[in-house]
């Protein structure tokens, strides 16, 4: 189980942070996107 | 086109591990088995490092934009490109200030921070201005004597007669719980942190031998990281290495030999200046290479001086003290750490599944 100590204090203290966290996790789910498109052109092709 | 060594990379991995990382006790969560921690994190590390290390494989003396542009399109890479070098700048901020405070602490106590910090920028901007090749080089006259300083702090505290190894007993003595607990933050901590290297790989000389290098150079720092974990936990004990704000430094302050070696504080500051120093201005130096390809320039010397010069005011604008940046940094920081750590593997796969399908 991996805590997660984020909390809203900690994001409201460091607005940078908040920016990257989410800008990064908002970007994985993009790539995620774009990964499972090509496995399925690879698929389908 | 400026390049470097394997020898010179080897450095600037080490120096880049070792950095800030022997001012902490990592692991320290896990008290006396954060040793254990640090072992398990580097075999996972292995995993990264294999992913870093592959991307350059396909892309041969190409810089990350290039990878990205060629891999994502220009539209989703530009942003990914924005995202990662604000996270070099948020990175190079906390080591920043985290050295300027410490050094302000043990060394400067009566000079303003912002001073401390100008003398450090100042520094670094000339040396970044001469590329990459004066930092490996300069890093290469510096790691010898790092090593040497390393190796005789901890002999010092082996012989002092306060070092007890059985503070480590009983090993898992709270089950493996708080051990797993740790794991994720030292994978993203230091290890995680090697994903600056992604810009800087195409700057070596010869492609072929860089997963060695790295894996060797990232073996090197683990040894030194488990050396110095254990030999705060055997000095100090676990709870007081997990409350110390620096426990290199009272690690130190603990050897008395002969009433000669005594005082040793200093030997801990050497290390706190160097590591810190190479730590921030690879981090700084990746940011100003990535907002350089975002911009579509070639020459990083004007990023280097403009937000150069404003790093300490941004570093003293976001934290209030050393408190509130490990607060900030060893809470959310780490988590951070582990989500721009992880999205080389899905570029990954992008390239991998990219050129099955092309074929």
């Amino acid at each position: 189980m991996i805590p997660m100590p984020i909390t809203m204090e900690l994001l409201k203290a460091d607005p940078f942070l908040g920016f990257l966290l989410f800008g990064g996790l908002a970007y994985a789910v993009i790539l995620l996107l774009v990964l499972i498109y090509y496995i399925f052109k690879g698929i389908f092709r | 086109m400026r390049q470097i060594s394997h020898i010179q990379l080897f450095a600037l991995i080490v120096t880049f591990e070792i950095g800030s990382t022997t001012l902490f006790a990592l692991g320290a969560g896990a008290k006396r088995d954060a040793w254990i921690v640090v072992l398990v994190s580097f075999v996972l590390s292995f995993i990264l490092l294999w992913v870093y290390t592959e991307i350059p494989k396909h892309y041969p003396k190409q810089n990350f934009s290039e990878i990205l542009n060629d891999c994502l399109g220009v539209i989703l890479a530009k942003p990914l490109l924005f995202l990662y070098s604000m996270y070099f700048l948020g990175q190079s901020t906390h080591n920043f200030y985290e050295f300027g405070a410490l050094i302000q602490m043990t060394a400067l106590p009566r000079t303003p921070l912002l001073v401390t910090l100008y003398l450090f920028i100042v520094v670094m901007v000339y040396i970044l201005h001469k590329g990459i090749e004066v930092l490996g080089r300069s890093i290469e006259i510096f790691l010898p004597y790092l090593f040497f300083i390393l190796l005789a702090a901890y002999f010092l505290n082996m012989i002092s007669g306060e070092f007890e190894l059985t503070n480590l007993l009983p090993i898992l003595g709270e089950g493996y719980q708080p051990v797993l607990k740790e794991i994720p933050k030292v994978v993203g901590f230091p290890f995680g942190e090697m994903v600056v290297f992604l810009v800087i790989w195409h700057y070596v000389n010869k492609q072929q031998g860089i997963r060695k290098t790295t894996y060797i150079a990232v073996t090197v720092s683990t040894f030194s990281l488990l050396i110095a974990n254990i030999v705060f936990i055997a000095v100090l004990g676990a709870e007081l290495t997990a409350s110390s704000e620096i426990p290199l430094l009272e690690t130190m302050l603990s050897v008395h030999i002969a009433m000669i070696f005594t005082n040793l504080d200093i030997i801990g500051v050497f290390i706190m200046f160097i590591g810190g120093f190479y730590k921030t201005a690879i981090h700084f130096y990746g940011f100003a290479l990535a907002f350089t390809w975002l911009m579509n320039k070639s020459n990083a010397k004007w990023v280097i001086t403009i937000f150069g010069l404003a790093l300490p005011f941004l570093s003293i604008f976001r934290f209030e003290n050393l408190d509130d940046q490990r607060w900030k940094g060893m809470e959310g920081g780490v988590y951070n750490i582990l989500v721009y750590a992880l999205l080389p593997l899905i570029i990954l796969l992008i390239i991998k599944i990219k050129q099955k399908t092309s074929k």
